[in-house]
């Protein structure tokens, strides 16, 4: 079709800032098919063009183009598997435009189309329909998917420990097998066997990181250190420091963000400062009381020292026990932890 | 012109965030692949490998048994821009104009 070369077309965006490309070349190397055969486009139903005949042929075995009904079951599958996964339609399988007809055409007579340019002009043509007539749908959603973890952009995001899959929408593909056969009325229901050898959703866990420590580097190191000291008696694994995000994914939890405008946020140096001076003022008050009855010994300090700790223990374990359950109300899934089993 | 006006405020709105269409992320429908089971086809009077392996396409067919992320690819379709040879020269041009040093 005497096309630029691939390096002046591409499709480019950004994932939380990180600029993406999709090229006909990315396409190729994704899915390990060469970018090389046969490519027609544009004929746009021309009753006058010479594929026609060709197509028919092929097709019906006759010169005439006959009904969707009057194809054998391997073509209607390949039909339909074009429409699904190769060169994706909205809808209207049964009547493939003559480009898709030729497409269909090259496979049934093993001649090789060019696999990754048909993908990427179909992605462009989409994509255009949805910035110009605003069409709501996005083909390829696992090849686009796994450009992006091909991309690195997956990584990228896992090393910021951002994201689950929860967050993310995974889903799989669902298989298509016998059972779709019998499905689309290509075989008797009773002609249908489920095999031992089925193909299974692929059991590949995420790219991503399943969990992570809901809590994060702005938390109070008291609330740090409680909370992977719990985890690591629950669990039995220490949380590293790299592994807490830097912010909590989408920002404070609403209710976390009221309880702490109220109180003000506290630095780790106030924190300190204010615990001193409360211990001074205790300090005295213990000193007036007990000054009254007996001189302060050390034993009865030591003590006071104790209780004051025990109290910062009991603040900062209720702290955390009012942080999972909103972990819980909001993420179930890195609930699961503190639930214990 | 009263008509044109919301029209071209709203095109500048998404502009400024990034974006290349006026459609929301939830608008969206994610068409996702599916995989095939080409054993279970065959087994039952639909052979279909011969014609895939002849396209060079099974690596393809592999790779559709994974996840498909549908947020992040909502995300990318939203800001996704088409850059073209004639594009590009445009682009260039201008650049050229601003600064005629290039």
């Amino acid at each position: 079709m005497g096309l630029e070369p691939f390096r002046c077309m591409e499709i480019r965006s950004s994932i939380m800032g990180i600029p993406v490309f999709i090229s006909e070349a990315s396409i190729s190397w994704v899915i390990r098919r060469a970018s090389e055969g046969k490519f027609v486009n544009g004929l746009d139903n021309n009753k006058t063009s010479p594929w026609n005949d060709i197509v028919n042929k092929t097709m019906f075995n006759s010169t005439k183009k006959g009904k969707y009904s009057e194809l054998s079951m391997r073509i209607k599958m390949l039909l339909k598997i074009q429409n699904e996964n190769l060169l994706p339609k909205g809808g209207g399988g049964d009547q493939p435009s003559l480009d898709h007809r030729v497409f269909l055409h090259f496979f049934l007579t093993k001649q090789k189309a060019n696999v990754p340019k048909y993908i990427f002009r179909h992605m462009i043509k989409t994509l255009k329909e949805s910035q110009t007539i605003k069409k709501t749908w996005i083909p390829y959603g696992r090849l686009i998917s796994e450009i992006l973890h091909q991309g690195g952009i997956l990584k990228a995001l896992k090393e910021v420990n951002y994201f689950t899959d929860a967050q993310l929408s995974t889903v799989t593909g669902k298989i298509m097998n016998g059972s779709t056969l019998k499905h689309i009325k290509l075989i008797k229901k009773e002609d249908h066997k489920v095999l031992s050898t089925d193909l299974k959703e692929s059991t590949v866990i995420s790219n991503l990181m399943d969990d992570f420590p809901p809590i994060y580097k702005q938390d109070p190191l008291e609330v740090r250190v409680m909370y992977m000291r719990e985890h690591f008696e629950m669990i039995g694994q220490t949380i590293k420091i790299s592994d807490i995000p830097d912010e909590m994914y989408g920002g404070a939890l609403p209710i976390a963000k009221s309880k702490r405008s109220k109180k003000r946020a506290m630095t780790e140096a106030e924190y300190v400062e204010d615990a001193l001076e409360q211990a001074a003022k205790k300090a005295k008050k213990s000193k007036v009381t007990t000054s009254q009855e007996k001189p302060a010994d050390p034993e009865v300090l030591t003590i006071q020292q104790e209780a004051q700790e025990l109290n910062a223990l009991r603040f900062w374990t209720r702290e955390l026990e009012a942080r999972s359950q909103l972990i819980l109300l909001s993420h179930p899934r890195r609930g699961r932890w503190l639930l214990g089993s | 012109m009263q008509e044109t006006v919301p029209s071209n405020q709203g095109a500048s709105a998404y502009e400024i965030r990034g974006r290349t269409m006026s459609l929301e992320e939830w608008q969206l429908n994610v068409q996702v692949e599916k995989p095939m089971d080409f054993v279970s086809l065959a087994y039952h009077g639909c052979e279909l490998r011969d014609i895939y392996q002849a396209q060079d396409l099974e690596d393809y067919f592999g790779m559709l048994n994974g996840r498909t992320y549908l947020s992040l690819v909502r995300h990318f379709w939203v800001r996704a821009q088409v850059y073209e040879r004639k594009a590009v020269q445009l682009e260039m041009d201008e650049k050229v104009l601003i600064d005629p040093s290039l």
